[in-house]
């Protein structure tokens, strides 16, 4: 179960971009946002309601118009964008260090620190390999191992299974899950799929259209660890059924 | 898609391959530059001639070595140039003209010609021709033996295969309505390959050289039959020439008198002893002539007999009338153009083109 | 590379070669029968052959103007690549004389080089460098051009400043890019050191070319083209290899798409 105490938040985040010749574009409206140490929080909403620009100022891309941001621990977030981004010119092993080695890290130590990995995110004897060779689950499983090992308090990851099959992307949801359950990574996850937001997430939060704000949250209180019995509680539909609903009354 | 399970080795470090491909391409870049930096044709204030100084004197040819130049060759392997102080640099023919090459003080002298002299020194650049190689016109025009033109009026409406000079197509026809005809004819220009184009016959006249290309075609088994331009009233010219500039003969008019007379040393000898000065001649220039030994042998005994002396016997001596004579033709046909590519209003002084000061006394005499 | 699969790879392109090659001997020998219009194979082989203390000789200086201007050329189109891609001022500024660069005829430049700077390697190197330079520099702006905007976000996300990104993002995904415009280069290149010579130089194959032209020996003709182009070929194939040695990453992009197929 996650803490109480809160590792990222937004007050009142406010983002416009200025247009030539017309009324500036209102993207943020005083977003709230609130999540707690070691709990997976999903952001979900319709399209076009800014979440690159929430994403883009959580990654600390962009500064945002008004409002305040506060992020716990070193302050910084580790980002995972939607495309995998694994440089087809490193092996995987050198992918996976790229955020330590940015931080300055020697490339020895920094190969020490990812070796225990590989295993866990069921890479285990592909170190050597470049992304070429791997299928689309198993980059994205070392896009994400990338990510963790930045060492930072929060992932953020974006639409992270969106590209992937239906069967692939069941799986890794549920090794996510599972994953998740040993280490608690506090993770702000961005997603279009209701099911994942519910079978993964402690908190779900739902966006207005543009200019976009928290309508509504939703606490999940299915029992951790969610494995694959966990699609089929009851609960579990009543859940993505009320999270639906929300989401089509916000979304007209 | 899952290849090999197994770990395998750690593929190479490609940071440390790049550089190594950078360093060894700096390296060989490095050996280049300096390695192959001294060569033969550098310029070294002394060479090897017991340790006494000598002068560097560029010559700048007009063409591949040909018998025209036997007599530059002659001297520079018997030493001539080297007895009077000078290291011969030759350089060979390019793209780039020598009349070009000598008023841009790239070269200190060059084989030159006298129309294409005259044009350059009236289109202002600093020329001028200090020695003639050639007494005779050495060019005619030729066509194949076995045509039926057998006089220059029957050249109408053929085609003519020639450099692209503008001196070519109003002395053909001046030589052509001296015959009788109209002058008319078409031109294509063709450069080296003009007496290939006669020999396939895709152009009906050209002009040879008498000493070289005419022969050639005899050799090969395609003779010529030629015309001689001054029969038909053409004013003769000076073919072949040595050319400087003015700068150069102004500030180092001593080492080109020392020139000239290994020149005239050599063009000497070359008309006393025909065969020698053609095996002088092959063996400076074997790449190029070794494969053509009988060509050089008889062109060699032409230009011995009718083109190094004048009337007089004099080697290099230009006289003012010659000069005077071409220039009217080539002033009175418009030939002529300023800097700005008009046709001159008035014509040049011929004597500003020429001068024999540099020649030795011998021959001054 | 497997030796089976080179083996496949050039059997088709050498038969082919073969049968021109007999073709042409046939066409030489009994139809045209004239040495100095068209020589055929054997002729030009032998000729060759015996001269080939003078080709040699005369390789060096070529393959020295190549080398020299080569890398002229590459150190100024990684230079100005990487200023173009910092800046995009910069980039406004140089793009379009790189373009006009290519414009420029070599052969009309030749002389006006040799007349500025002599006889000495210094316009070659100058000429080969302008042959070479467009392909180079524009293969490589290319190449850092077409870096995705999203490795950049995620690399400021982790931190990196400028700098890093371009030296662990835009310089390896630009290298296969390089690498095209490198064959283009080095195809121009030879090419461009005979064309400086003919506007003036003492000795290289273009200048023996020239000589050997102008006293009707084509067989040599032919015979130091067949020179130039072996130069050419080998200069071509290092490229390869040396894009296989510092892109290794790739034949796994191509056997990827093989498996797909």
């Amino acid at each position: 179960m996650s803490g109480d105490e809160i590792l990222l938040e937004t007050k009142g985040l406010t983002h416009q971009y200025a247009r030539a010749g017309q009324e500036p574009l209102h993207v943020l409206d005083g977003l709230d946002l609130r999540v707690r140490t070691g709990e997976i929080a999903a952001v979900i909403g319709p399209s076009g309601s800014g979440k690159s620009t929430l994403l883009n100022i959580l990654a600390g891309l962009d500064r945002p118009s008004g409002g305040e941001v506060r992020v716990g621990g070193s302050g910084a977030v580790a980002y995972m964008p939607q495309k995998d981004l694994l440089f087809p010119w490193r092996t995987i092993e050198d992918n996976a260090i790229l955020g330590l080695e940015v931080a300055g890290v020697k490339k020895k130590t920094a190969r020490e620190q990812v070796a225990p990995l590989f295993e866990e995110f069921g890479l285990g004897g592909f170190e050597y390999a470049y992304p070429a060779q791997l299928s689309g689950g198993m980059r994205q499983r070392a896009a994400l191992l990338r990510t963790v090992a930045m060492n930072r308090p929060v992932l953020l990851l974006d639409e992270p299974f969106g590209a992937l099959d239906s069967l692939t992307r069941t799986q890794l949801q549920l090794w996510l899950a599972e994953t998740w359950q040993r280490h608690g990574w506090t993770i702000v996850l961005v997603t279009h799929d209701i099911r994942e937001a519910v079978f993964l997430a402690d908190s779900v939060h739902v966006l207005s259209p543009r200019p976009a704000r928290v309508t509504r949250r939703f606490e999940i209180d299915l029992p951790r660890p969610r494995t694959a019995d966990t699609l089929t509680l009851p609960e579990f539909a009543r859940l993505e059924r009320e999270l639906l609903d929300t989401l089509l009354e916000v979304s007209s | 898609m899952n290849s090999q399970p197994d770990k395998g080795a750690r593929p190479p470090n490609l940071t440390r391959r790049s550089l190594v491909a950078l360093g060894l391409g700096a390296g060989v870049t490095a050996l280049t530059a300096w390695g192959g930096g001294h060569r033969p044709g550098e310029s070294s204030a002394a060479a090897a001639n017991d340790g006494i100084e000598l002068t560097d004197v560029s010559l700048a040819l007009d063409w591949t070595p040909n018998t025209n130049h036997t007599g530059v060759f002659v001297a520079q392997q018997l030493g001539y140039f080297a007895q009077r102080g000078i290291n011969l640099q030759i350089v060979p023919y390019g793209s780039t003209a020598p009349e070009t090459l000598i008023s841009t003080y790239k070269t200190d002298f060059g084989i030159s010609y006298q129309d294409g002299l005259t044009e350059a020194a009236v289109s202002g650049g600093d020329i001028v021709s200090v020695f003639a190689i050639t007494q005779k016109t050495d060019v005619v025009i030729g066509v194949r033996a076995d045509s039926k033109i057998t006089d220059p009026a029957q050249l109408d409406g053929k085609t003519y295969a020639g450099y692209g000079g503008p001196m070519e197509v109003p002395m053909l026809q001046y030589v052509i309505r001296a015959a009788g005809g109209t002058g008319d004819f078409k031109d294509v220009t063709l450069n080296t390959d003009a007496y290939q184009a006669l020999y396939a016959g895709q152009a009906d006249f050209a002009m040879p050289e008498p000493t070289w290309e005419v022969l050639q075609a005899a050799l090969v088994g395609k003779p010529l039959r030629t015309f001689d331009v001054t029969e038909y009233g053409f004013p003769p010219i000076y073919s072949v020439i040595i050319a400087s500039s003015n700068r150069y003969l102004r500030r180092n008019g001593d080492i080109a008198k020392r020139f000239l007379a290994a020149i005239e040393e050599g063009y000497a000898y070359a008309a006393a002893h025909p065969t020698e000065a053609a095996n002088l001649l092959i063996q400076a220039n074997e790449a190029v002539l070794g494969t053509q030994v009988k060509l050089v042998m008889e062109s060699a005994q032409l230009e011995a007999s009718q083109y190094y002396k004048d009337s007089a016997g004099q080697i290099g001596y230009q006289s003012a009338a010659r000069w005077q004579a071409l220039t009217d033709f080539m002033f009175k046909n418009g030939i002529l153009t300023d800097t700005s590519g008009k046709p001159i209003k008035t014509e040049p002084k011929a004597s500003a083109l020429f001068t024999n000061a540099y020649l030795p006394a011998s021959v001054t005499a | 590379m497997t030796l089976r699969r080179l083996i496949r790879m050039l059997w088709p392109p050498v038969l082919l070669a073969v049968v021109l090659i007999a073709g042409w001997q046939l066409v030489a020998r009994y139809g045209i029968k004239n040495p100095e219009v068209l020589p055929s194979p054997s002729q030009i082989v032998s000729a060759g052959w015996q001269q080939r203390a003078a080709l040699e000789r005369n390789a060096w200086p070529t393959l020295r103007e190549t080398e020299l201007g080569f890398a002229f050329s590459f150190a100024v189109s990684w230079i100005l690549a990487t200023a173009m891609d910092f800046s995009s001022a910069a980039r406004r500024a140089i793009y379009p004389l790189l373009v006009a660069s290519q414009t420029v005829p070599i052969i009309a430049i030749a002389p006006l080089f040799v007349v500025m700077f002599g006889f000495g390697i210094a316009p070659k190197v100058l000429l080969v460098a302008l042959a070479t330079f467009f392909p180079l520099a524009a293969s490589l702006a290319a190449g850092f051009a077409n870096a995705d905007g999203d490795a950049d976000r995620l690399l400021r996300s982790m931190g990196a400043s400028r700098w890093r990104i371009f030296w662990t993002v835009r310089v390896p995904g630009a290298l296969p890019f390089f690498f095209t415009g490198l064959r283009v280069a080095i195809t121009y290149a030879i090419g461009g050191a005979i064309f400086a010579e003919y506007a003036g130089a003492e000795s290289g194959l273009g200048i023996y070319l020239q000589q050997m032209q102008q006293v009707f020996r084509t067989d040599l003709v032919f015979a130091t083209v067949a020179v130039i182009a072996i130069c050419s070929i080998v200069l071509f194939a290092l490229t390869y290899l040396l894009e296989r040695w510092l892109t290794p990453w790739r034949k796994h992009e191509r056997a990827g798409r093989e498996a797909a197929r």
